[in-house]
């Protein structure tokens, strides 16, 4: 009893292949792409899309993360990687994992992005205050 | 079937996400989505899915935050993808793999332009459609086992 028919319930079908295909391709890709961001010694922060902060990946200790009113949350660095500590946000979702594991670490509520990068850019001011920080 | 959406929908939010962003989970309740889209159709497929993000979102207190956005923008497009495959009569894995990828593409899309406004986000793309492929797959399984068991107990 199905408005398709029964004949639809099969696993596999051979005009599948094009899909899998499609997907295979565009997963390696954005993989190469995600390893190949991993590279890099600096650790930048941004809010709302805004770089805030940029720190150094071999830096010990913890680390404040406010957009200039709110703490949102601390970066607790290793000397080799990165983690979430103490986020404001409900879920705490962002505090699972860290960013050599996945390359970037995102809270979705606070609009906080953590990633590693290559170059040193001037951070941008905000409202006239300088946030320049490590 | 709403509700065994979205008991699982609720229940999975206590097993690890596979990737550290927040709104992104395994998704298991869609086997449960694939099972009505195929039992009634799209319509009904909408329904359930419409009502299974509400109400988790509503008992997990996430209504109107982030999380219920990107859960409802994938469960739609999902839902859309899946019932034009099944229409044209591909495969069960590839209907629900591709029904995940598209769920995850434009779960991603409003993460990194709408809520983080960051294309960085698009980052993690890999991991997320890739894993998203596996639990893509696992869901089709899940519902064929159903169908199965539903026609063995002459339910259906």
């Amino acid at each position: 009893m199905s408005p398709y028919g029964t004949e639809v319930l099969s696993l596999f079908k051979k005009r599948d292949l094009f899909i899998f295909a499609l997907i295979i391709v565009l997963t390696s890709l954005a993989l190469f792409w995600g390893l190949d961001s991993k590279s890099g010694s600096l650790v930048s922060v941004r809010i709302r899309g805004e770089k805030r902060y940029v720190f150094d990946i071999s830096d010990k200790g913890i680390k404040e993360i406010n957009d200039g009113e709110n703490h949102l949350l601390n970066l607790y660095f290793t000397g080799s990687d990165v983690r979430v500590q103490d986020s404001k946000c409900p879920l705490h979702l962002c505090e699972r994992g860290s960013l050599m594991q996945a390359g970037v670490l995102v809270c979705v509520p606070q609009k906080v992005l953590v990633s590693i990068e290559r170059d040193r850019e001037p951070v941008k001011e905000s409202g006239g205050i300088d946030l320049i920080t490590g | 079937m709403t509700v065994l959406a979205m008991v699982i929908s609720v229940l999975e939010l206590s097993i690890p996400p596979p990737v550290p962003i927040a709104g992104f989970k395994w998704g298991l309740s869609n086997s449960v989505i694939l099972m009505v889209l195929f039992m009634f159709g799209p319509k009904e497929a909408f329904i359930v899915a419409v009502l299974k993000v509400f109400l988790s979102s509503v008992i997990t207190g996430r209504f109107l935050t982030p999380s219920f956005f990107l859960g409802m923008g994938g469960a739609l497009s999902s839902v859309y993808v899946m019932s034009i495959l099944l229409k044209r009569k591909f495969g069960l894995i590839a209907i629900s793999v591709f029904g995940s990828f598209i769920s995850n593409c434009v779960q991603l899309m409003l993460a990194a332009f709408v809520f983080v406004n960051s294309s960085r986000v698009l980052l993690l793309s890999g991991y997320i459609i890739g894993i998203g492929a596996m639990t893509g797959a696992a869901n089709a399984l899940i519902f064929y086992g159903g169908i199965k068991w539903l026609k063995k107990a002459s339910i259906i």
